[in-house]
């Protein structure tokens, strides 16, 4: 076995200084706060051994490895890095490995020998991998014992845990190894999916399927139309372009006397979409084009400019009627111009003659008024009047009664009348414009009846007197027209059922291409499984089948020798463990553990089960020192039983007593009390209470190194006891 | 021994694959050891990917081809 002689640290990590320490004693103890070196001067002792390739990473297992970063941050670029340790086999021969950090990527390593011997990069690493024997993570699993690896046992999710003890037996890569591929045949299985022959082989069913059903639609379709199985042929159907199209259409066009069809039947069935396209527009441009048809439709506008001539001279005449009935309403009721013009002459000689009288008595009473007035004055001679002088007994009151009875009213009357004449007035006058319009209105549609009358004419091409009909006139043209066309119609329907036939011929011609269309893709589909493509496809899928079969092959032997290996280690240590275990938890409840792997139930990791004496599962009744006290047994028992072959003669135990409880903590100094018989024991902690417990308690000698202070200039400030 | 050499020795020592299959299996696992060790986990799925996908991406074009020509 090796042990560990001297250590030197220069610029590594915390430190800047180069400082030395000696492991010259059975324990060494390394004491402080946080943040002063201790952690730094442990990871120089690993550093040294394996590398940054092996040190630093996501694959170490230890998230504060994930860009470690290994110079002190505080050196220039130029300053040395290095690490030396001393290690001393049973002969008391003595290595000196020397390395020293040049990037991330590159560090030089140089092997001192026994005999002043150097070896140097290459040579250095194979001679230092046969010296230890051991990979950093078996190196992590049975001589570090990780800060990080005890609290990751300490949690609840089992899944982590597992994981966490997996690392504990130096067996997270075949956990990796395994995660890996099984992400790889997820990744796998849902692209194989996509070009899956049987997959693929049902689609082509289905689109075989599908055409059958097509062509059955059809054939039935062809049966109603009246084609014959011979017919749906590629010769046949040539010919039925020929006889039934090109040729009808041809003589066609001779009998009507039409443009001659440029129509040409193709060499090929495959091309006869556009005969058919060409055939059907010739159609249509001969439906408009026959004679019959242009003739049809001249008469058709006759007969709608017939009826249009017809219907506004009826309007015309109804309206004339109407109007002249309600004049001669009017004329009834109210007289006619000559009458009203003379009610209208009347009035107003009456409104005059009713203004001056009220003139006259308006002069009139306003001199009685005046005269009353003046004959109440006193003074004057009540009987005299003042106007001629003349003596009247008791004038006053003759005056007074005349103006009461006579004058007071007369005036407001003679208003009235005036008011009543002038309104009579108003009404005739309303009366005469009435009148007037019903008039004009007779005026105008006598015109307007006059003017449909010359257009009827136009049309007959002949003058309308008064004493025609001309309705009558162009009824009897109408009758004429409809006979002309009743004699187009005969001739006309014969043409069009011509065409229609040969549109039908097209139709049946059409449908007989898609059945050959139909009956070749059939064909087709039905040789798709002997192509050189399906055959090409059926190797591909086979090749990723090999391969998911082999990935899941690899997988299966990593699950049974990961297994293998976790029961391997577990039987070597289990003793050990449940003895460690039990002294340092001396928890009453648990008198004996047992430790064992077993399958996941979802997962295919090995699956980690601490059952009691009782077969009862521990984990949750075990508090976080309990777990902790497990996790220290766990290390303890593979470090230290007698089935593990280990290099080295030193375990690194760094800050063990996270969870630890006091009595946990004197426990677990008296268990390493036993492991010193048998190694150099190397712990690290910043624990007060278990600090005094190891200087009191520990038997073997012991020396101490005390972390005080870390100075960015000097790194840390050590003490050695 | 470390989990590459236990796996190809298990691989060996088994009677469930021909002599052909072994040397499969085998070259297999080295590929993914070494992607392992290179990479980590994740260069697992890249190493497999980088030859499957060939022959899924062939599958596809072979796929489109008989649909383009047949059907």
């Amino acid at each position: 076995m090796l042990a560990l002689k001297r250590l030197r640290i220069k610029g590594f990590r915390a430190y800047t200084d180069e400082k030395e320490f000696m492991f010259d004693n059975p324990m060494i103890l390394l004491f402080g706060e946080n943040h002063l070196g201790k952690s730094s001067t442990l990871n120089a002792i690993e550093w040294c051994l394996f590398g940054n390739k092996e040190c630093s990473g996501e694959k170490t297992g230890i998230r504060e490895r994930v860009e470690w970063i290994v110079p002190n941050l505080r050196l220039n670029s130029n300053a040395d890095v290095f690490v030396e340790l001393e290690l001393k086999d049973e002969q008391n021969q003595v290595y000196k490995i020397f390395r020293k950090w040049l990037s991330t990527t590159k560090d030089q390593l140089k092997i001192t020998l026994p005999d002043g011997t150097i070896l140097e990069d290459s040579e250095a690493k194979k001679k230092l991998d046969s010296l230890i024997k051991m990979t950093f993570k078996d190196f992590m699993a049975t001589v570090y014992q990780h800060q990080e690896a005890i609290r990751a046992i300490l949690t609840q999710v089992p899944k982590d845990r597992n994981d966490a003890i997996d690392r504990l037996l130096g067996l997270s890569d075949y956990r990796n190894i395994i995660g890996g591929i099984e992400d790889a045949l997820k990744d796998l299985k849902s692209k194989r999916d996509r070009v899956d022959i049987n997959k693929f082989s049902q689609n082509i069913e289905s689109k075989k399927n599908f055409i059958e059903d097509s062509m059955k639609e059809k054939k039935e379709e062809a049966l109603l139309k009246g084609i014959k199985e011979e017919q749906i042929d590629e010769t046949a159907v040539l010919e039925l372009a020929n006889k039934e199209v090109k040729e009808k259409l041809h003589k066609f066009a001779q009998d009507a006397n039409l443009q001659m069809p440029e129509i040409l039947v193709p060499d090929h069935w495959k091309e006869l979409n556009l005969f058919i396209n060409s055939a059907k527009e010739i159609i249509n441009n001969y439906r408009s084009e026959i004679p019959e048809v242009k003739k049809q439709k001249e008469l058709f506008d006759n007969c709608i400019l017939i009826n249009n001539l017809q219907a506004s001279y009826e309007e015309a005449d109804k309206t004339l009627k109407d109007y002249k009935k309600q004049l001669n309403e009017f004329i009834e009721k109210n007289g006619d111009k000559t009458t009203i013009n003379n009610n209208i002459s009347k009035i107003k000689e009456q409104i005059e003659a009713k203004n001056k009288e009220l003139e006259e008595t308006n002069a009139k009473a306003a001199i009685i008024n005046n005269a009353i007035g003046y004959l109440r004055l006193e003074d004057i001679n009540k009987n005299i009047c003042p106007v001629c002088g003349k003596e009247t007994p008791d004038l006053l009151e003759q005056l007074e009664e005349e103006w009461e009875k006579v004058y007071q009213d007369k005036v407001g009357d003679i208003e009235k009348e005036i008011n009543n004449l002038k309104a009579e007035l108003k009404n005739n006058k309303a009366l005469l414009e009435e009148y007037e319009k019903i008039e004009q209105k007779v005026n105008t549609y006598e015109n307007l009846k006059i003017e449909e009358a010359k257009k009827i004419g136009k049309f007959l091409q002949r003058e309308i007197s008064k004493d025609d009909d001309p309705v009558a006139l162009l009824n009897e043209i109408a009758i004429s027209i409809e006979t002309k066309l009743n004699e187009l119609k005969s001739s006309l329907d014969n043409k069009q059922d011509i065409l229609n036939n040969i549109n039908f011929a097209l139709d049946k011609i059409n449908l007989i291409v898609e059945l050959l269309k139909s009956k070749e893709k059939r064909e087709s589909v039905d040789v798709i499984e002997e192509s050189p493509e399906f055959k090409q496809i059926q190797l591909l899928n086979k090749k990723t089948d090999k391969l998911i079969e082999n990935l899941n092959s690899i997988n299966d032997l990593l699950i049974k020798v990961s297994r293998e290996e976790a029961e391997s280690k577990i039987s070597a240590a289990e003793a050990a463990i449940d003895d460690y275990f039990r002294r340092i938890a001396n928890n009453p409840l648990i008198k004996h553990i047992k430790f064992s792997v077993g399958d996941s139930s979802n997962t295919s990791s090995n699956y980690y089960e601490f059952k009691g004496q009782n077969n009862e599962n521990l984990i949750p009744i075990l508090s976080q020192g309990d777990l902790n006290a497990l996790a220290l047994s766990i290390f303890l028992g593979l470090t230290c039983s007698e089935g593990i072959n280990q290099p080295f003669n030193f375990i690194i135990l760094d800050d063990p007593s996270q969870s630890l409880s006091s009595n946990h903590k004197e426990n677990f100094v008296d268990v390493l009390n036993n492991v010193l018989e048998n190694r150099v024991v190397i712990l690290s902690s910043m624990d007060k209470e278990l600090q005094n417990l190891l200087s009191t308690k520990i038997t073997k000698a012991k020396t101490k190194y005390s972390f005080t202070n870390w100075t960015p200039e000097s790194g840390p400030e050590v003490e050695k006891e | 021994m470390n989990h590459k050499e236990r796996i190809e020795k298990k691989i060996k020592e088994s009677d469930e694959f021909t002599p052909e299959e072994k040397e499969n299996l085998i070259k297999l696992w080295q590929e993914i050891a070494e992607a392992y060790e290179t990479g980590g986990k994740n260069a697992i799925k890249g190493l497999i990917s980088k030859d499957s996908d060939k022959i899924i991406s062939d599958c596809e074009e072979l796929m489109k081809q008989i649909n383009d020509n047949y059907l």
